[in-house]
């Protein structure tokens, strides 16, 4: 409940001002919310290309488990 | 002023103070498994931190309303409302609506259609809830708000997982760890992006009680009352497991995994039911005693005790699943479904108890704890009408329709309570009976469909009385209702039948776009026999297929300049698709997402989207990526009706008690024109216009 990973980066005046104006024009409810998700999608890209996942039956297992009960599934 | 009215006026800020302790921080989340998550809810250190909090917010109180006063928060004097009111209908269709309020059997919905206004409401792509509840709530397309459908991928494994919620790992650090309040853990995270048309008036002191509008778990906070609907899990952390003991081996061997056989002492059966997951991977247990009589049986949970009588559901009963000093509570409904020749006990998924929630259901989760005190226990889980033990036969139809009244009648109790207790400001509300009883009673009113149909001659009307039971329902709420609100009634898509099954991925597999490992046949799941090195395309979900790109899916074999073409052309062919069985057109249009979405997430959206003629549906086996050998068959399931054709094809109810500015109206429309109601500006990022 307390700490919840909230973290804090600064950025220069200039490139504030940038952020919010695309913020803005991509049509995002906040630019906390468009840095959120820019940042999220890079960084996804990088870490993903270097981390291929192999998938387990356990992984499956889970899967199938967490998705029970959603009527539109087998 | 009286010492009540007094109280009145206090409460609200003492059920802030108190949304303000147990819903800190303000992202929302959710424990997810049990451990400090539930020791820490259910501690306590939240109890007296409210109390404190509570007296410390009556002694400010005075200063709060002059703040408020100053700065206009509330509802304005020239608002157009005092209240709106939002009834949800799930999945209510337009065509059955017109036709019956013409014939005269839906009276009160005829009435506001003349009194006020109607018109087809048109839905999003794809027409599925959680995608179209979440443009209801933010006035965005799906590109803006990041819901596509209930599934999405995991781009480094190409398995489905669902799309409204992801995990995430946070670390303890500072003060509270150094002294023990805080340890690493996992949190559930609300992935719906933009914001609610609820939060934007919180910030303006507008108040609204949000119950059970699809796609608010976990629910984020904000000035007023939110109850989680749809995806809110069960204590297994699934989206429903029900559970079936038998005293026949065989009954109790069927699919899934939920069918179990009693255990024996003596002349007590005994069952075990699945909890919360438990950290040696298996699941905490909660033992029931069943005492069987002659037409009925006793049954025994701890010190308490009820009787069951045949194809009857009990009231909510409370299972304790221990986990060292802690207890994690639970909410279940059993059904004795027989005695002889063998005796079988059907026991619903185990809901989140509400009076002592283990996930954050509501926020502030104080709203319900207060439900509980107003009407009792009621269920919690997203999907609270069983419809994968219908599929499965572990109820029957007649069982599966009282089942969802049952849950109708709580939220009817919810909405009401709600109602009564918003003086100024929104009340939404989302039924989802009139959605989950067409799903499995379509095929009563379709003669031509597949499906097995049960001797119960009631059930050829089942969908037609549930229109005028909610016709019922909207003439006790114009009796509530004062000439200065607004009432609107909405569904978030049509209804159609669905007979007939695509396998989409065995239609790339047979035409070359999907390949299978060397040495392997079709039939496995979650496309795990996929040759991912020559695959082009895969299809995981109810409507989306996705291209295999290179620098966005992990073995990426598409440039992204063949992929406009590798696109147009799989849209192209797709859309000739005909059924084998009497070359009937099967889709309506396949759309490109590229061109269909706009917003900071339309690259997460699948990247063709199937809009289906009535009458089709991707195959059950299709949604979680199995590679089917053939492309279609028939739909054998109670499952029988679905709204996942084309938008165009399936729109939803709009009614309101103003007229309407313009009858061409959208789902994203609703959002800005209640902010429009009370005279709030509406923010440039909405894309709905204002039509009331």
């Amino acid at each position: 409940m307390f700490g919840s990973g909230k973290n804090k980066i600064t950025l220069e005046s200039e490139v504030y001002e940038i952020v919010k104006q695309a913020s803005e024009l991509s049509g995002c409810s906040s630019v906390e919310e468009f840095a959120s998700q820019i940042l999220m999608r890079e960084s996804q890209a990088i870490v993903s290309n270097q981390s291929a996942v192999k998938t387990e039956s356990s992984d499956v297992a889970k899967i199938t488990e967490k998705l029970r009960g959603l009527g539109y599934l087998e | 002023m009286t010492k009540k009215k007094l109280l009145c006026q206090i409460a609200p800020y003492v059920l802030v103070a108190a949304a303000a302790v147990v819903s800190l921080p303000i992202e929302a989340f959710a424990y997810i498994g049990p451990g400090a998550g539930f020791a820490l809810i259910g501690s306590s250190f939240v109890f007296v931190g409210t109390a404190i909090l509570g007296v410390l917010t009556i002694l400010l109180w005075p200063f709060i309303a002059l703040y408020r006063l100053v700065r206009g928060y509330g509802v304005p004097r020239n608002a157009r409302a005092r209240r709106v009111v939002i009834v949800g209908l799930d999945g209510l269709e337009p065509k059955i609506t017109e036709q019956m309020m013409d014939s005269g059997e839906l009276p009160n919905l005829a009435a506001l259609r003349a009194s006020g206004d109607y018109t087809r409401l048109g839905t999003t792509l794809p027409a599925l809830s959680p995608v179209a509840w979440s443009s209801f709530q933010t006035g965005v397309n799906p590109g803006a708000h990041n819901i596509f459908d209930f599934l999405t991928r995991d781009k480094r494994r190409y398995l489905p997982v669902m799309a409204s919620t992801e995990q995430r790992k946070v670390s303890a650090k500072g003060l509270m760890k150094l002294v023990g309040l805080s340890r690493d853990r996992e949190e559930v995270h609300i992935t719906r992006r933009s914001k609610p048309f609820w939060k934007i008036l919180g910030e303006r002191g507008i108040t609204s009680n949000i119950v059970r509008v699809p796609i608010s778990y976990p629910p984020e906070p904000f000035y007023g009352n939110i109850l989680s609907a749809m995806c809110t899990p069960d204590l297994k952390g699934t989206q429903g497991s029900f559970s079936f003991f038998s005293t026949d081996t065989k009954a109790a061997d069927g699919t899934g995994g939920q069918f179990r056989p009693f255990s024996r002492s003596g002349a007590t059966l005994i069952a075990e039911i699945d909890g919360p997951p438990s950290a040696d991977g298996g699941n905490l247990k909660a033992r029931v005693e069943l005492h069987v009589k002659e037409h009925s049986a006793q049954l025994k949970i701890g010190e308490s005790t009820c009787t069951l009588n045949v194809n009857q559901y009990s009231d909510w009963q409370t299972l304790e699943f221990k986990v060292g000093k802690a207890v994690i509570r639970g909410i279940v409904r059993f059904c004795l479904r027989s005695i002889e020749p063998a005796v079988t006990l059907y026991v619903t998924p185990v809901n989140v108890h509400p009076e002592f929630p283990a996930l954050p259901i509501a926020a502030p989760l104080s709203f319900a704890k207060y439900l509980v005190k107003m009407q009792g226990l009621f269920g919690t889980l997203g999907l609270m009408e069983d419809t994968w033990g219908r599929n499965e036969h572990a109820i029957n139809d007649d069982l599966f329709l009282a089942q969802s009244y049952l849950a109708h009648e709580e939220r009817e109790k919810m909405f009401f309570d709600s109602l009564k207790n918003t003086s100024a400001g929104v009340v939404a509300c989302v039924f989802d009976a009139s959605d989950r009883i067409q799903h499995m009673f379509w095929r009563y009113q379709d003669k031509d469909h597949p499906a097995e149909k049960e001797s119960n001659p009631n059930s050829y009307s089942t969908i037609h009385e549930m229109y005028k039971k909610m016709d019922g329902l909207v003439g006790r709420i114009k009796k509530q209702l004062k000439p200065s609100d607004i009432l609107i009634v909405m569904s978030d898509h049509g209804f159609a039948s669905f007979r007939r099954c695509i396998g989409i991925n065995a239609w790339l597999h047979q035409n070359g776009y999907l390949v299978l490992k060397e040495g392997t046949k079709p039939g496995t799941d979650y496309l795990r026999d996929v040759d991912w090195s020559k695959t082009k395309a895969f299809a995981l979900g109810l409507s989306g297929l996705y291209i295999n790109l290179k620098g966005r899916e992990v073995n990426g074999i598409v440039s992204k300049d063949e992929m406009p073409a590798l696109k147009a052309e799989i849209a192209r062919k797709l859309s000739e698709l005909r059924d084998p069985k009497d070359n009937a057109p099967t889709i309506n249009k396949v759309h490109d997402t590229a061109v269909a979405y706009r917003g900071l997430y339309a690259s997460e959206a699948p990247d063709l989207i199937v809009g289906y003629l009535p009458g089709y549906r991707v195959s059950w086996d299709s949604v979680t990526g199995t590679v089917e050998n053939e492309i279609f068959s028939d739909n054998l399931k109670a499952w029988s009706g679905d709204h996942h054709v084309d938008p165009e094809l399936i729109p939803g109810v709009l009614f309101c008690s103003r007229k309407l500015t313009q009858k061409a109206a959208n789902i994203v429309d609703i959002a800005p024109s209640v902010l429009s109601v009370f005279k709030q500006p509406i923010p440039k990022y909405m894309e709905g216009k204002v039509i009331f």
